[in-house]
């Protein structure tokens, strides 16, 4: 176990995310050329293209693979287990039923996003409502996360049940629209939007540190976590609101991006050992980094065709990972 | 304060009852109470599911609807915030694997997780426990065995020099070899007496408690059969009641007869 220290692993995620960033602004159906768009030397057009699309399209993609990746970084300390995902909730299946729904009844646009938002919010007040019922008695601390665990379980099956009937019922133009949300864009969003994306993240990230330090003590189990001084009812309802609400917003805008959530903090791991003081914050960097690439990817294989960014994410994703784990196992050896 | 009568962990007609088949309760310990000044140790000892366990939890207090009292410090537990009781109360009891690779030394720092890592109190918990050699080792990668010390080392370091502090053991000796079982058992001993720690520990085995603890509390279905000096209660007589099979004291061991 040899962790690279948390600042140069910091340092090196934020100068790649710059250069994808400034890759993700150059390229596209009109190309900018890299030295105008670094010396600030563009014409107006290209002034237009950068404010109008490509840069609240880079934000939205960083905000919204920082937040999977925070609410990810969360759920695998929370849970106790490196396969948690911001999934696991059932938020944005949930979201993606209302989404189902708002489309079918009312169109695409503004009414898509709003039955995300309430279908995300009602599946949140749900899991919530049962969290803070959950006891911290011995008798049932062992099965408290399982409780939340299968509430989740649930959630995603009733999810895909109605999705599956709505999707009966569904025009073949209403079934590619949905089918393109629920892979993940972060196109054509409205700055206000985008404002609003990055607020959710960096709030989400801000109040999730302030957990860090009690997260880590989990590492010990629940009984051992409460002897240290960690009060696990607050803990496990603060992060399961915090999560849920931020997961919620991203993928009522941005759709279900998969893979970063779970990729992106094992990632971090990997590279800065298991604290989730330094996990976090890194996981959020790697998962905006990821992101960002994806989105220029997904645009730039088949102009003016956009792939879905969240197939994308999982083929950059997955070589990424499992990378990192043959290598990581070879260098530890006695494991 | 610090007379010799102060008592640092009192329990006073303890009793805890869960829920069982229909409105009857099942009743998982009745009538409990004794008393530990600084730098006592008891042991707690009974058949599997007497109630040592049950009762190690409801003085660490994860088990909180109970009848009777338990003051820690003249104060009921109730009344101690979870802040001040980690700073004064540490519990080792069996514990789930660590999920994530995690050094021994930062393991032994989530003893007190919400203040910076203290190095030398981390090395000094790691030598007394003798485990100084693995401070880099991945935790998962230690035996069973090894973790117990590494635990113990955690909650010394959670404590560090406190004085007045209660250690809760249920089964520190499980799993353990028997040289691994002398060393923890001398360090807990060791521990209760230099920093005047009150100690609570279950065990299965008579002759454990005979070494190190002042104090027995032999438990059979939830009751005591017998509380008191160890060397007086752990007798013949009193263990067969205990375990239900007729048992010979020896010195320094205890066999069925």
């Amino acid at each position: 176990m040899n962790p690279i220290s948390f600042r140069s692993a910091t340092l090196t995620c934020i100068a790649l995310l710059f250069g994808a960033v400034l890759l993700s602004l150059a390229l596209g159906a009109y190309p900018i050329p890299m030295a105008a768009l670094l010396c600030g030397q563009l014409t107006e057009t290209e002034v237009s293209i950068l404010t109008g699309l490509r840069i609240p399209r880079v934000l939205a993609a960083a905000a919204g693979g920082a937040t999977f990746a925070l609410a990810g970084a969360a759920l695998q300390a929370l849970f106790r287990n490196p396969l948690a995902d911001p999934g696991l909730l059932g938020v944005p299946a949930a979201a993606g039923l209302g989404a189902a729904t708002a489309l079918i009844v009312v169109g695409a646009g503004m009414a898509l996003w709003t039955g995300a938002l309430l279908g995300a919010g009602l599946a949140m007040s749900a899991m919530l409502l049962v969290a803070r019922r959950v006891s911290t008695d011995v008798a049932t601390t062992g099965s408290s996360t399982a409780t939340l665990l299968l509430l989740g379980i649930a959630i995603n099956a009733a999810c895909a049940a109605g999705l599956a009937m709505l999707t009966a019922l569904a025009s073949e133009g209403q079934l590619k629209t949905l089918s393109f949300w629920m892979l993940g864009s972060f196109a054509s969003l409205t700055w206000p939007v985008v404002i609003a994306l990055c607020g959710v993240t960096v709030i989400a990230g801000a109040l999730l540190q302030t957990m860090a330090r009690a997260l880590a003590a989990l590492m010990l189990g629940d009984r051992a976590a409460r002897a240290v001084g960690v009060d696990l009812k607050r803990l496990r309802f603060r992060v399961a609101v915090v999560t849920a609400a931020a997961v919620a917003v991203v993928t009522a805008f941005c759709g279900g991006v998969g893979f970063v959530g779970l990729a992106a903090p094992h990632l971090a791991r990997l590279t800065v050992g298991a604290s989730p003081r330094y996990v976090l914050p890194l996981s959020a960097l790697i998962g905006a980094l990821l992101c960002v690439l994806a989105d220029v990817v997904a645009r730039s294989i088949a102009p003016p065709i956009e792939l879905p960014v969240g197939a994308i994410t999982a083929i950059l994703g997955v070589p990424l990972l499992i990378t990192m784990i043959v290598r990581n196992s070879a260098g530890r050896g006695t494991r | 304060m610090n007379t010799p009568t102060r008592v640092l962990l009192s329990v006073t007609a303890l009793g805890v009852t869960v829920p069982d088949s229909g409105k009857r309760r099942k009743q998982l310990l009745n009538d409990i109470s004794f008393e530990l000044r600084p730098g006592e140790i008891i042991a707690i000892l009974g058949a599997n599911g007497a109630g040592k366990s049950t009762l190690i939890a409801v003085l660490s207090g994860e088990i909180a609807s109970h009848t009777g009292t338990i003051r820690f410090d003249g104060r009921p537990l109730a009344d101690w915030s979870l802040g001040a009781l980690a700073a004064r109360r540490a519990l080792n009891a069996t514990e789930p694997p660590v999920p994530f690779a995690l050094s021994v030394t930062d393991y032994v720092a989530l003893g007190r997780p919400f203040d910076p890592t203290d190095a030398n109190d981390v090395s000094a918990a790691l030598a007394e426990t003798d485990t100084t050699q693995w401070a880099n080792r991945d935790v998962a990668t230690l035996s069973s065995g090894e973790q117990t010390r590494v635990q113990l080392a955690r909650s010394l370091y959670q404590l560090a020099d406190s004085s007045g502090c209660i250690w809760l053991l249920d089964e520190p000796c499980a799993h353990l070899d028997l040289a691994q079982r002398q060393f923890v058992l001398a360090l807990i001993a060791r521990v209760a007496k230099a920093r005047q720690w009150s100690v609570v520990f279950s065990t299965h085995d008579p002759a454990e408690a005979l070494q190190i603890a002042d104090q027995a509390l032999l438990l059979r279905e939830g009751s005591a059969v017998a509380v008191g000096v160890a060397d007086q209660v752990i007798n013949p007589g009193q263990l067969s009641a205990c375990y239900g099979v007729s048992v010979s004291v020896g010195e320094g061991f205890v066999t069925r007869t």
